[in-house]
């Protein structure tokens, strides 16, 4: 992992940096290019830590995160903006300047919150994609729009695999990876589904 | 008489699941219903069967002892009672909007997917196939047409998930302090609070605790009943055993307190919402919610009294039958056009039938005395020896939500205030009824069962 460690760092920055500036995106079509960018830079992360460990399930695992998340899911989305029906222009109810701040104050809270597991561990391994991870749970909060909340959510499984990998590389981790991506494509189903139909889906309270 | 193990009666479940979710494949919707209520009919049996094996299971895949056991009789149940109701409930759809054929491969694959979730002795299998069946029960919920059910699917799936996702890190965490996945004999040496706080979190999303909760009574409202039954009475309970299972190998005194504290917490808020509901459905959702509550409570005490787990699982067998019951007999109501809790009065003129099935129900599952969830919930009171504030708060809790639940059904059965309801089709009643009665026989049944064995 030694020879590998300033270049895993790198590409864990650039994970993170892509978050932030998907929780601060309001145009739909870069949204869905920035996660696209992000999965793909996670998917030669990963296959990094695989080829060091020979660990065949891990690139397998990352093939699988360049093509479902890097390529299919975006795609979709993106032929789907090209008909003009939807989500072609900016999402108006989200405030991005606000967004960002949040996102980098709940990163800062992400941190020191890291503390309690660098006490455990003694690593700052997995500091970068738990910080991701809580900013993958603040895009789904704060987004109504729900192709910014599919996105949130692929944030956050990017997160739980990059942990899985930094911290115990577990023997299931491609299980996991795929069963994910299947309730990634639920997830786009239904939004894309539930358009034909009703048109964008925004979440509003349900009547009680 | 054929002599069996327990190991070949766990396949023989898990095979005639499989095998009614493969028939449904044929995309014809008789086939499938047939398929699955043969199949729902053998696992409730075989489940039965294998309860009375005094033998258990400890192998690489399986962890079977008696609280698998009652929760395989628990999930089989339900199970069998949705499959039989869809019968009713199926007919009256009109507008679909995934094809009908889709409702029997994913209720038997939804059935399957909790069978290995509560058997399992790797939490990361059973993680994998709670997550699975969150994908299959949204399936479940999207069958019928309407902008709401897609909603409530949408938000299920989303906070599910992201729950899930919480509870994944826990797992990532356990593999790390303990080397292994396999949670029994397991020693956890470090970070035991940290993992015990994901976990309870995590599954407790699943198990509709609070603060988490907020996807359950949109996902129990608007799904077709007999999949609403079997949300409530076999998968919140199915999550909240294995948040057991990692709380029992965690043994943490912190997660002692927290686990108590939101038990309670989920127990007040389920029943002082409970009072300000309008529909019929959306009580039923957040009366789960508070027999969830009662029995977190009982897992947090499980720490200092490890029998306690038997009325919790009393709890959990008693809440199955009635709420399956109640979620029927409201299902048949609602499809009539009645799904405001004050549109429903006078019900008792209308259908004695379903008024006995709803009133048994509602008894069953307020833990009215002498209904086994009574029992249940005198266990768990017990076990709160020098808590006497805990206690407080816990009693004063089902107090309210005692008087929530049945002061709502009460007024739907004799309320006088408004114009009686069209008289209810017998085929209509006759299953909520025939379910009530099974309710109120099986109960006592579980009743002396269970506490033959604690004796």
């Amino acid at each position: 992992m030694i020879i590998y460690a300033p270049l895993l760092d790198f590409l864990g920055i650039l994970v993170l940096l892509y978050a932030f500036v998907i929780i601060a995106e309001n145009f739909m079509h870069s949204l869905v290019r920035d996660l696209q960018i992000q999965s793909i830079i996670l998917g030669i992360l990963i296959a990094l830590v695989g080829w060091h460990l020979y660990n065949w399930s891990l690139i397998a695992l990352s093939v699988l995160t360049v093509v479902f998340r890097g390529y299919v899911i975006p795609e979709i989305l993106l032929k789907d903006q090209k008909k003009g029906q939807i989500w072609k222009y900016r999402e108006l109810g989200t405030m991005s300047r606000h967004t960002l701040l949040v996102g980098i104050i709940g990163a800062i809270a992400g941190l020191i919150f890291y503390k309690v597991l660098y006490d455990l561990t003694g690593a700052w391994d997995s500091a970068i994609p738990f910080v991701v991870l809580i900013v993958g749970l603040l895009i789904i909060v704060m987004r109504k729009n729900a192709i910014a909340q599919i996105s949130g959510y692929i944030v956050e499984e990017n997160a739980l695999l990059y942990i899985g990998i930094m911290l115990a590389p577990l023997n299931f981790l491609l299980e996991v990876g795929i069963l994910l991506d299947v309730i990634g494509a639920v997830l786009l189903a239904v939004v894309l589904g539930a358009k034909k139909e009703y048109g964008p889906l925004e979440i509003e309270e349900l009547s009680g | 008489m054929i002599k069996m193990n327990a190991l070949t009666l766990i396949y023989l479940i898990i095979i005639s699941i499989e095998s009614a979710s493969l028939i449904s494949l044929f995309k014809n919707q008789k086939i499938g219903a047939i398929a699955n209520i043969v199949s729902s009919v053998i696992s409730f049996m075989l489940s039965i069967w294998l309860i009375l094996l005094p033998e258990g299971i400890i192998n690489s895949w399986f962890y079977v002892d008696f609280i698998t056991k009652v929760m395989f009789m628990v999930i089989t149940t339900t199970y069998m009672l949705a499959a039989l109701h869809t019968f009713v409930c199926i007919c009256m759809i009109k507008n679909y909007y995934l094809p009908p054929y889709y409702y029997w491969l994913f209720l038997a694959i939804f059935a399957l997917t909790m069978i290995l979730a509560v058997s399992s002795i790797n939490i990361g299998s059973a993680w994998f196939w709670l997550e699975l069946s969150t994908i299959v029960s949204a399936t479940l919920i999207l069958l019928e047409h309407g902008k709401n059910q897609v909603e409530s699917a949408w938000r299920y799936l989303l906070i599910a998930s992201v729950g899930l996702g919480i509870a994944l890190f826990s797992v990532i965490l356990f593999e790390w302090s303990t080397g292994s996945l396999v949670w029994y004999n397991a020693v956890v040496t470090r970070g035991t609070t940290l993992i015990g706080i994901l976990a309870l979190l995590g599954f407790g999303t699943k198990t509709g605790l609070f603060p988490m909760h907020t996807w359950l009574p949109d996902a129990h409202g608007t799904a077709p009943a007999p999949v609403s039954g079997m949300l409530s009475g076999a998968l919140l309970p199915s999550a909240l055993i294995v948040y057991y299972r990692i709380y029992t190998v965690l043994n943490s005194v912190t997660l002692f307190y927290l686990t108590l504290t939101i038990g309670i917490l989920t127990l007040w808020v389920a029943s002082l919402l409970m009072i300000a509901q309008k529909r019929t459905k959306r009580l039923l959702a957040y009366s789960s919610m508070d027999v969830m509550g009662i029995a977190t409570v009982g897992i947090a005490l499980t720490m200092y009294r490890q029998n306690l787990i038997y009325y919790v699982l009393i709890i959990f067998a008693a809440h199955a039958l009635g709420k399956s019951s109640l979620f029927l007999a409201t299902g048949t109501l609602k499809r009539m056009g009645y799904d405001k809790i004050r549109d429903i009065r006078n019900l008792v003129s209308s259908s004695k039938l379903l008024s006995t099935a709803i009133l048994i129900s509602a008894f069953t599952v307020t833990g009215a005395p002498p209904f086994a969830m009574f029992f249940g919930e005198f266990g768990v009171l017990l076990g709160f020896g020098q808590l006497y504030i805990a206690l407080g708060f816990f009693l004063t809790g089902i107090f309210v939500s005692f008087l929530a639940l049945n002061y709502h059904v009460l007024h739907m059965l004799f309320g006088k205030e408004r114009g009686d309801l069209p008289k209810i089709p017998l085929r209509n009643s006759i299953i909520p009824f025939g379910a009530a009665i099974s309710v109120f026989i099986l109960t006592f049944w579980i009743y002396i069962w269970i506490w033959r064995c604690i004796v």
